[in-house]
């Protein structure tokens, strides 16, 4: 169990690039590396793969292995878990970090039970504990509680974060590493999936959430879905987007598109603008201390206000409104 | 066709607490509920069945109250149920409940179709689906939103971060399903009330041949919880009086103005 | 919701059914009821979810294909229902007012027939009251006048709940002036019987999610099939028909009280008077005591002439008592309620003032309270 070495990070292709969340999980795992006093080893498996290695070293990777080949191109779960268990067996890593993307949360549970080992969904922060045994943590109950894991006896010790969680660090131009190339590294049957088509979501299929730095969030206290209306026109005013709790997505108020929350989109703006929301927000926002929350309440006692910064007492219908007119005359002045 | 549903009794976690002074979860009077996205699942399977006729399994691995959950779905629509009890399978992580899925699957019969909600609310992993297909040796579709089905093939569209992608592959599959996929139905009174006079069939460890005990409950879990506590966000919060509104907002400006937060 | 705002003795299949009806109100009526209490409107698309649970079967005996639920779980579902949108409980129950005037007196194929259309959600509705006659049921003018083959019916019902959506409705008419109450018998008219049309819509002060509207007969030909029991049994089975029916009825005063005291109560923890939440204050603490009282009584009134019904018994006055008093201290009790809301209790932006709006109704029809005391009289004094 000690052969194993080094801690590797999958870096998400799309298109023939990265994908930001892979870059991001450079500095969880640098952090991890530096602690264990291993390297930090960039996966990349993309057509692409050698030309990309350079940005993987950039943002903090020791080494790359790069995994060329067309069939790559795009991903398919049987080739990219064959491909990384090959990897896995033959470099034996300690530890690997996945992007909880839909690529990573269809990846990495079925590479970690091919490996009959422990992985962690979701995390949100990652640390060395004893006996250089990784910690761990996540949200768990609808980020009711958190939770830290460990995964003691079997190897790598895998976790997921999620996109917009952690940040990159800053590209170092200057940083040089080792790049190794695989080949023709996909054992076993070939996937029996046919992909046959990608549809592009239009404008209105997709709320640009994810990468909103200014989140209104409307709850039940809206009212009604006609009432979205101004949570609209406040988004408009400073450039941000509209998010929803379940309940008003449940009540039909707004499309699932706008949801946040655990089982809606997972975000990470600067500020939230929380309108006609009473109840724990935890169910909605990470507990990540970086964003702003602005609350809206008519209740004085709303639990909300105990995890706002700004709390504002009174009427959402008539303060949204007013917000949004300052903004616009701030922009315009 | 034959369909398996994979559900899960879980607490509503819109209603669960922690309780601040013993730092766990207060989950007396939360009401159990079956995972919200399972009941898409259910629904999904239950549509098929009802377009192209076969059986759909409700199967559960849980204590005795999971039960329960089965006979909702079969108020839901489904025709058998199917829980997976037996203490010695208490305290498994994903990896181990995957395997013995499994194998209890493996128990129930031949299959065309797994179908399996995105996440369970309480644990939050989507882990079990991908895991389970692996341990059959099936190929998974995640993130289904659109499922037709074609001379033993099956046709799905993926929702993904930024597009709808289109995917096929032969039957037996396992599916796991968004939101997105259906409106599930509301139960039949009918139904749960002839539920409630049937048993589910129970599945334990012992009707499972060559059960490895290394890979079930707590011994057979790769992942262990090292500790749990209430998330921390301690906030020093500026109350505004908002029964003004411009001056409220006012206010609220010249906070930000002062801490330079840009807006 | 408060510890005790609900029968206390379901079993587990009637809470089951509670919990289901909870389900189904808290998906398909809470969204849209505001928007069709201001329009006035029944809501098609709940009633079908409603009979794809396989509820629209609750008044079915089972040896017809329905649930033959007993008249206790039937109160239980929709006291349930009321406390969501008593407007779609009444018109729901409406649904088969007139396969229970069937079942009394109809003929066996009458009954099969009735049952399936009650099972497939067509309903069938019952049309007693008149422009000229409410409570003076003797003072009917409908006529069914004796023909080949059949009758022919003159007349106008109005204030019929669901005339505009059941099928059919059993309508109570005049074969024979001189007998007077012994001169009426029901029908079982057809609503694409030539002649048959349904008159304005009424615009309600409450229970607006129902549908009530006239029910007009033009020289409309009833086969001789069509005639439900036989000719002069027409009152007493209208008034057998109101008495099996009443201690469901009242679930829906009921229901609406119950919400009525849970809004108050909410009211008072949070309202504030000189820093204090209202409800430490006695006056309004007597006042959310008086109203938990009234639901109960009205309650254990309904609860207990469900019971007596299932058990067989014939109720007879002890249900005029359950919905005159019942409905009474239903009203009360919301009256007060809003009363605790203050202000806020007369704003249409808050769910109080449809609650007093909804229960206004419930001492006026299905027989008015005054006209349930002149029956009380009667008997106590035979």
């Amino acid at each position: 169990m000690s052969e194993e070495k080094n801690v590797w990070v999958f870096l998400e292709t799309r298109n023939g690039n990265f994908r930001s969340v892979g870059l991001e999980l450079l500095s969880a795992g640098r952090s991890l590396a530096d602690k264990l006093g291993e390297k930090l080893v960039g996966i990349v498996i993309d057509p692409r793969a050698e030309e990309l290695a350079g940005t993987a070293i950039k943002y903090g990777a020791d080494q790359v292995i790069a995994v060329c080949g067309e069939v790559f191109g795009r991903y398919d779960t049987e080739n990219f878990t064959s491909a990384m268990y090959t990897l896995v067996k033959k470099y034996a890593p300690e530890v690997l970090l996945i992007g909880a993307t839909n690529v990573g949360r269809d990846l990495g549970p079925r590479l970690s039970c091919r490996l009959h080992t422990g992985l962690t969904a979701d995390c949100t922060s990652v640390d060395v504990g004893a006996d250089r045994i990784v910690l761990w943590t996540r949200p768990a109950f609808g980020g009711n509680i958190m939770a830290t894991n460990i995964c003691p006896d079997t190897r790598p010790q895998m976790g997921t974060f999620r996109p917009n969680v952690l940040k990159r660090l800053p590209a170092d131009d200057g940083r040089r590493g080792g790049v190794i190339v695989e080949r023709d590294i996909i054992r076993g049957r070939p996937s029996l999936v046919d992909i046959l088509d990608e549809i592009r979501l239009g404008d209105s299929d997709t709320a640009n959430l994810t990468e909103a730095d200014i989140i209104v969030l409307g709850g039940r206290g809206l009212k009604g879905p006609e009432n979205f209306a101004l949570l609209e026109e406040l988004a408009a005013a400073v450039g941000g987007c509209v998010g929803a709790s379940r309940a008003a997505v449940d009540a039909g108020w707004i499309s699932p598109v706008h949801q946040v929350g655990q089982t809606g989109k997972t975000v990470c703006p600067r500020i939230y603008i929380a309108c006609g929301i009473s109840g724990a927000i935890q169910h909605l926002i990470g507990m990540s201390s970086s964003k702003i929350i602005v609350a809206i309440n008519k209740d004085p006692k709303a639990p909300i206000f105990a995890a706002a910064d700004y709390g504002i007492v009174g009427d959402l219908f008539q303060v949204v409104p007013a917000l949004t007119k300052e903004l616009r005359r701030r922009r315009e002045g | 066709m034959n369909i398996i549903v994979c559900i899960k009794q879980v607490p509503d976690t819109t209603e669960i607490r922690m309780d601040p002074v013993t730092n766990t979860l207060v989950r007396s009077g939360v009401p159990s509920v079956i995972n919200p996205f399972d009941r898409h699942a259910l629904e999904a399977a239950v549509s098929l069945r009802d377009k192209y006729g076969g059986t759909v399994t409700a199967v559960t691995m849980g204590p005795p109250q999971a039960a329960e959950a089965l006979r909702e779905s079969y108020a839901l629509g489904a025709d058998r149920m199917a829980l997976i009890n037996d203490v010695r399978f208490s305290g498994s992580d994903t990896y181990a409940t995957s395997y013995i899925l499994a194998e209890s699957i493996k128990l129930i019969g031949r299959f065309d179709l797994i179908i399996c909600g995105k996440q369970a609310i309480d644990g939050d992993t989507a882990q079990v689906g991908p895991a389970l297909a692996e341990q059959l040796g099936i190929p998974q579709l995640t993130y289904v939103r659109k499922i037709e089905l074609s001379g033993g093939r099956i046709r799905v569209e993926r929702e993904l971060d930024d597009c709808y992608e289109a995917a096929e592959a032969p039957l037996p599959v396992l599916l796991t399903v968004v939101k997105s996929i259906n409106d599930p139905r509301l139960p039949n009174v009918v139904r749960k009330l002839r539920a409630n006079r049937m048993e589910p069939d129970i599945i334990s460890g012992g009707d499972i041949a060559d059960l490895d005990p290394n890979r079930i409950g707590l011994a057979g879990s790769p992942t262990k919880v090292f500790r749990t506590f209430a998330p921390v966000r301690a906030r020093n919060t500026v109350m505004i009086d908002g029964s003004q509104a411009d001056a409220a907002v006012k206010r609220l400006l010249s906070e930000f103005d002062g801490k330079k937060i840009a807006i | 919701m408060s510890r005790y705002g609900f029968y206390l003795g379901m079993d587990a299949d009637q809470k089951d059914i509670v919990s289901m009806v909870k389900q189904f109100a808290e998906k398909e009526l809470d969204p849209i009821i505001g928007e069709y209490d201001e329009k006035g409107e029944f809501p098609m698309k709940a009633h079908r979810a409603w009979g794809e649970m396989g509820l629209w079967g609750i008044d079915v005996p089972e040896e017809y294909g329905g649930l033959g639920m007993s008249a206790l779980t039937r109160y239980l579902v929709f006291e349930e229902l009321a406390k969501h949108d008593a407007g779609f409980a009444v018109s729901n129950g409406a649904f088969s007012f007139g396969l229970t005037a069937i079942l009394l007196s109809g003929t066996e194929e009458q009954k099969l027939a009735a049952c399936g259309r009650v099972l497939s959600g067509e309903g069938i509705s019952m049309a007693i009251t008149e422009p000229q006659s409410g409570s003076d049921v003797s003072g009917t003018k409908t006529t069914a006048a004796k023909t080949d083959g059949g009758y022919i019916l003159n007349g106008v019902k109005c204030f019929i709940t669901n005339a505009s959506l059941c099928s059919a409705c059993v309508v109570l008419a005049v074969t024979d002036p001189e007998a007077r109450y012994h001169g009426m018998s029901f029908f079982l008219v057809e609503k694409d019987f030539p002649g048959v049309s349904v008159g304005k819509h009424e615009d309600k002060m409450g229970i607006r999610l129902s549908d009530t509207a006239d029910f007009v007969m033009e020289d409309v030909f009833v086969p001789d099939d069509h005639l439900v029991g036989t000719e002069g049994e027409g009152f007493s089975n209208a008034m057998k028909v109101l008495s099996i029916k009443r201690p469901v009825s009242v679930a829906g005063a009921v229901g609406i009280a119950q919400r009525a005291l849970d809004l108050a109560v909410d009211y008072a923890k949070t309202r504030e008077f000189k820093g204090v939440p209202i409800g430490r204050l006695e006056g309004v603490q007597f006042m959310l005591a008086d109203i938990e009282m009234r639901v109960q009584a009205a309650r254990s009134m309904a609860v207990y002439g469900a019971q007596m019904t299932d058990a067989g018994a014939d109720i007879g006055t002890l249900g005029n008592s359950l919905k005159a008093f019942g409905t009474e201290i239903c009203f009360e009790a919301v009256n007060t309620a809003l009363q605790v809301f203050g202000g806020y209790g007369y704003s249409r932006e808050y769910p109080m003032e449809k609650l007093l709006r909804d229960i206004r109704i419930y001492s006026i029809f299905e027989g008015t309270n005054q006209i349930q005391r002149q029956v009380i009289a009667k008997m106590l004094l035979a």
